[in-house]
């Protein structure tokens, strides 16, 4: 388990990471999301051992992974951009990390290099963005670590590929308990991937919840009343945001879905329904809550 | 399994993970060895080849003397065998003519091989710099950075393995070259080389290596930026240099009556690695001259060089080992997220701002003190201030605009900057008018040129060939000119400790420093009336004084005779008075042009001495005859005669001679003094390093009215009347 408690890493003068406490749990797919600059790669490279904390801790199991080379033989970090040895084939590269990670399997390696079309002894120098993406994947899942931090890696990769990556985080997941912890900004590719979310906003962290939960929480209604003003009843209900368009109403409501069906019911609209919130609009609705107006940002009102 | 065993396994775990580093680390810098090697290779087995090749086919065609023929000559008579007939020919013909092939192969091979006859200190120079930024360059990169810092090593271990990597590129290459220098040297059938001198000269050069190699590793992580990395390490290896240039040129110009005005100042070259590697090299060149590399003996190599060349290794090893923590330090401590930024730590920015500023204000004010106007030493100063901490701000923020930040810095810099110049300027800390109390004085020494007339390079040179002051202090810069040392020699000599000349040569300073304090700054002006003196004063503490002074010429005549009458005076300016019987060399006779037919008759019966090459005596070329040749009876009475002529010599009879050579009736040809010339003995020269080949090391001392003792010696001797 990776617990980060108070968390702070400043630049300068800037606050990439400002008190962040959040807990990663074992086995789960851990998504990291958040805006620009919200401190999503500054978090991992904290995880990773790369960046010293200036405040708080971040530990895996209880020890601390600053200059730990225990905790640091334990996962496998991917940066958004990626650095092999010059000159380097895959098969190279194999051979610099099995002098790190004992558990590195070549075998494995090898063989998924075939299945992933990826010349063994190709420099990787030719490779192209998404190739190199693949490769560091390959190598971080053939690294036998028990988690894996990945940097934006799904972005680059086509949808076959992408599919093919998480269908591996799936295998490694059931077959030997690995915890991929992925930061991205690319919300639909987390979606159908992450069991939890951890979202963060201007250093800070907004939330840390399961997505099932996180979806249950908040819903989209979309309705039509009779009459043209919203119905007084409505105010039960932890309306978020509201969009109306001509009589069709849009609105963000926080909360459990038998209480917002039964007000539904009792303003008797013309008709109603729930959609399932998306990702990327939970990822909006919470960030609109903590100030962060993306409509302003769209329409610079 | 026990703890002991578990240890034991983790220790071998940790060895052979560092060993997998450095092979890695080899593996990237691939390159970097090659050059290396390839550079190293020409530098010893290509170049030695091509050398004992060359000696093959030079002494083909001049042919060589067989071992036995070789082993009974010297230089000398080899000299005179190469000339033949076209008399002496250069030390170089005949320097190979004593050796044979396979000797002078020796030689070659013992030169190339200890180093200075190849590009090895330029070569561990550029590759230290080379390694260092091979090795640790990956810290400014911020994808480099977070791939080996996620990697499962400690920063130590990462440091470690990247410092001995780079270390181990050196090693690797320099072995090549000379072990291919030593295979060389079996195929020409070189033997018996000196093991021991060119393990240890190498040893040597190694650990020059790894000071600059360690030295730039500091100046590499204090960066976050390939290009300010570079300045740093320029800055690094040569802000002791600077700041020394800038404090001497600014004594030199300001401190008018200091003598010597090189003070502390000098240890700041210290601060640049370059100045170990330059100082160590003359221990390579000593021990391929000791090799025989030519005719030239370091007799001080045992008594100077070696230990201030230790004193170098010594320094080297602490200062390679302090900045070698340092570094370890700054490669746990550094941040990564400092990659791509321009320093690594951001707090020495200012102190490097500030030092820099400074410098560069008063390196430019100097023009002002050179053309002696304060308007100008200000507006450089103020110029010089704000182009480089302008030029700084910009290169710490990697932003031209950033040039005018940090405003309150700048005003102090130039607030330092200033104090600085006015401190020389108007010489706030009274250097140029100090003058120790009389109590405080114990000897004194006093040189003026117009009072020593022509035994000036006589005492000069005599440091060397009589060898009575010792060894100077080292001087790598002028450590092959022996001259270099002599000048100095007179006023070391001399101490005098009677009342009289301390009071004269205090009045000698009051008057000097009263003309400098009214002429110091401002347009040049005539020293008409004025003598030249330079007085030491030696303080009862140990320190001395060593001071200029233009003075009042009538002051210097009327304290001249105290001074000459002073205990101490003639032994200083006569050093032949120091020499016993037993170390009288030869004595010849230069004589005056406008000789009786008596005198010429009698010097017709004298050999000339030959050989010496310097016959100027008096004004004018004049034949020197030889007085005493082999025969060391005749030269010690004549030495015994000229110190007691010296001994009894009144001021006014020496006046009367420096006068009337002031008279053009007695200049050049005109002389009317006949010249005693003294040549050292060949043991003595050799004590110091010198060649009797070269005669330019003699006295001569003026045959005065007064030579009683010198005149009775050449009238029974040799039936010489001088008139």
């Amino acid at each position: 388990m990776i617990e980060a408690k108070n968390l702070t890493k400043r630049f300068g003068s800037i606050t990439a990471l400002d008190d962040i406490t959040a807990t990663i749990r074992d086995r789960e797919v851990f998504g990291l999301i958040g805006t620009n600059g919200a401190g999503k790669s500054t978090f991992l490279r904290c995880a990773a051992g790369i960046y010293r904390p200036d405040g708080g801790s971040i530990a895996i199991d209880g020890q601390e992974v600053f200059e730990n080379q225990q905790v640091k033989r334990r996962f496998f970090f991917i940066s958004d951009e990626q650095f092999f040895l010059s000159n380097a084939t895959p098969m190279e590269m194999g051979r610099f990390y099995q002098a790190y990670y004992g558990g590195f399997d070549q075998e494995r390696f090898r063989k998924l290099l075939s299945e992933f079309g990826l010349e063994e002894s190709r420099k990787i120098n030719t490779f192209s963005k998404g190739m190199k993406k693949q490769l560091s994947v390959l190598l971080g899942i053939c690294a036998g670590t028990d988690y894996i931090f990945c940097d934006e890696t799904f972005d680059g990769l086509d949808p076959v590929m992408r599919q093919a990556v998480k269908s591996l985080f799936a295998q490694e997941m059931e077959e030997r308990g690995l915890t991929p912890v992925i930061a991205s900004h690319n919300l639909r590719e987390l979606e159908d991937i992450c069991d939890h979310v951890g979202l963060l906003h201007r250093g800070g962290i907004l939330l840390s919840r399961d997505l099932d939960e996180l979806k249950l929480g908040v819903h989209k209604v979309q309705c039509v009343f009779r009459q043209t003003e919203a119905p007084d009843a409505l105010a039960a209900l932890d309306v978020v945001s509201r969009d109306v368009r001509g009589r069709l109403n849009t609105m963000i409501i926080k909360g459990d879905e038998g209480e917002i069906r039964a007000v539904m019911n009792s303003v008797d609209p013309v008709f109603y329904e729930l959609i399932p919130l998306s990702l990327e609009e939970i990822f909006i609705t919470e960030t609109e809550v903590a100030g962060y107006d993306i409509k302003k940002l769209i329409l610079g009102e | 399994m026990t703890s002991k065993s578990l240890s034991s396994e983790n220790k071998n775990q940790k060895s052979s993970a560092l060993g997998a580093l450095i092979l890695q680390n080899l593996r990237s810098h691939m390159a970097l060895l090659l050059l290396g090697l390839v550079v190293m290779l020409f530098n010893y087995p290509v170049n030695l080849g091509m050398r004992l090749t060359e000696a093959r086919q030079e002494y083909m065609v001049n042919g060589y003397l067989p071992e036995a023929e070789a082993a009974e000559m010297t230089a000398v008579s080899a000299e005179a065998v190469i000339g033949g007939a076209d008399g002496p020919t250069s030390i170089v013909v005949a320097e190979k003519a004593v050796k044979t092939l396979p000797e002078a192969m020796r030689e070659i091979t013992n030169g190339v091989l200890l180093g200075p006859n190849t590009l090895i200190p330029l070569i561990v120079g550029i590759a230290a710099i080379l390694c260092a930024f091979s090795m640790f360059r990956y810290l400014y990169s911020k994808r480099q950075t977070d791939f080996y810092q996620a990697l499962p090593v400690s920063r130590g271990k990462r440091f470690w393995g990247n410092y001995l990597s780079g270390l181990l590129i050196m090693v690797l290459c320099y072995g090549a070259g000379l072990l291919g220098a030593l295979l060389v040297s079996a195929a020409f059938g070189v033997s018996h080389l000196m093991w021991a001198e060119i393990a240890a000269s190498n040893a040597g050069y190694l650990l020059m290596f790894l000071l600059i190699y360690t030295a730039a590793g500091t100046g590499i992580l204090l960066c976050g930026n390939l290009a300010v990395g570079v300045l740093a390490v320029g800055w690094l290896f040569s802000a002791g240099p600077v700041l020394y240039t800038l404090i001497s040129a600014l004594k030199t110009v300001s401190f008018d009556t200091i003598y010597d005005t090189m003070g502390m100042e000098q240890k700041l070259l210290y601060l640049s690695p370059v100045k170990y590697l330059t100082e160590y090299t003359y221990l390579p060149q000593a021990l391929a001259e000791r090799a025989g590399y030519s005719f030239r003996e370091l007799s001080q190599f045992q008594d100077v060089l070696l230990p201030h060349v230790t004193r170098t290794l010594l320094g080297t090893a602490a200062i390679t080992v302090i900045l070698l923590a340092l570094n370890c330090w700054l490669f746990a401590k550094r941040p990564s997220e400092s990659a791509g930024n321009a320093l690594a730590f951001s707090r020495i920015g200012g102190p490097v701002r500030f030092i820099t500023t400074v410098a560069a204000a008063l390196y430019l004010a100097l023009f002002g003190f050179s053309m002696e106007s304060l308007p100008w030493v200000i507006l450089l100063l103020l110029i010089g201030a704000l182009i480089m901490h302008g030029v700084m701000e910009s290169i710490f923020h990697l932003d031209i605009k950033a040039i005018l930040r940090h405003k309150g810095e700048l005003i102090a810099c130039i607030a330092v900057s200033l104090l600085g110049a006015c401190l020389f300027w108007f010489d706030l800390l009274g250097t140029n008018s100090f003058l120790p109390e009389r109590q405080e004085v114990s000897s004194v020494s006093v040189y003026a040129p117009g009072y020593v007339q022509d035994s000036t390079d006589a005492v000069l040179q005599a440091e060397n060939y009589y060898g009575k002051a010792g060894s100077p202090e080292f001087d790598p810069e002028g450590y092959y000119d022996a001259h270099y040392y002599l000048t100095n020699s007179l006023n070391k000599r001399m101490e005098l400790s009677s009342p009289e000349a301390v009071e004269a040569a205090l009045q000698l300073g009051e008057n000097g420093i009263l003309h400098n304090n009214q002429h110091r700054r401002g347009p040049q002006y005539s020293y008409e009336g004025q003598d030249y003196v330079r007085v030491i004063y030696r303080l009862s503490g140990g320190e001395e004084n060593d001071r200029n002074f233009y003075v009042d010429a009538a002051l210097l005549q009327e304290l001249m005779p105290e001074l000459f009458a002073a205990p101490g005076y003639k032994e200083a300016v006569y050093p032949v008075l120091d020499l016993s019987k037993e170390e009288a060399g030869a004595f010849g006779l230069a004589a005056a042009k406008d000789m009786n037919e008596t005198e010429e008759k009698a010097l017709r019966k004298l050999s000339p001495m030959s050989a010496l090459s310097y016959q100027y005596y008096g004004g004018s070329e004049r034949q020197v005859y030889d007085l005493t040749g082999q025969d060391a009876g005749q030269s010690e009475k004549l030495l015994s005669a000229l110190q007691e002529d010296l001994r009894t010599m009144d001021y006014e009879t020496f006046a009367a001679y420096c006068e009337a050579l002031e008279s053009p009736m007695f200049s050049g040809e005109k002389n009317p003094y006949s010249y005693l010339i003294y040549v050292p003995l060949e043991e003595v020269l050799a004590k110091e390093g010198l060649e009797l080949t070269d005669y330019t090391y003699t006295d001569s001392y003026p045959i005065l009215e007064s030579f009683t003792h010198v005149r009775e010696v050449l009238e029974e001797s040799y039936g010489i009347t001088l008139s």
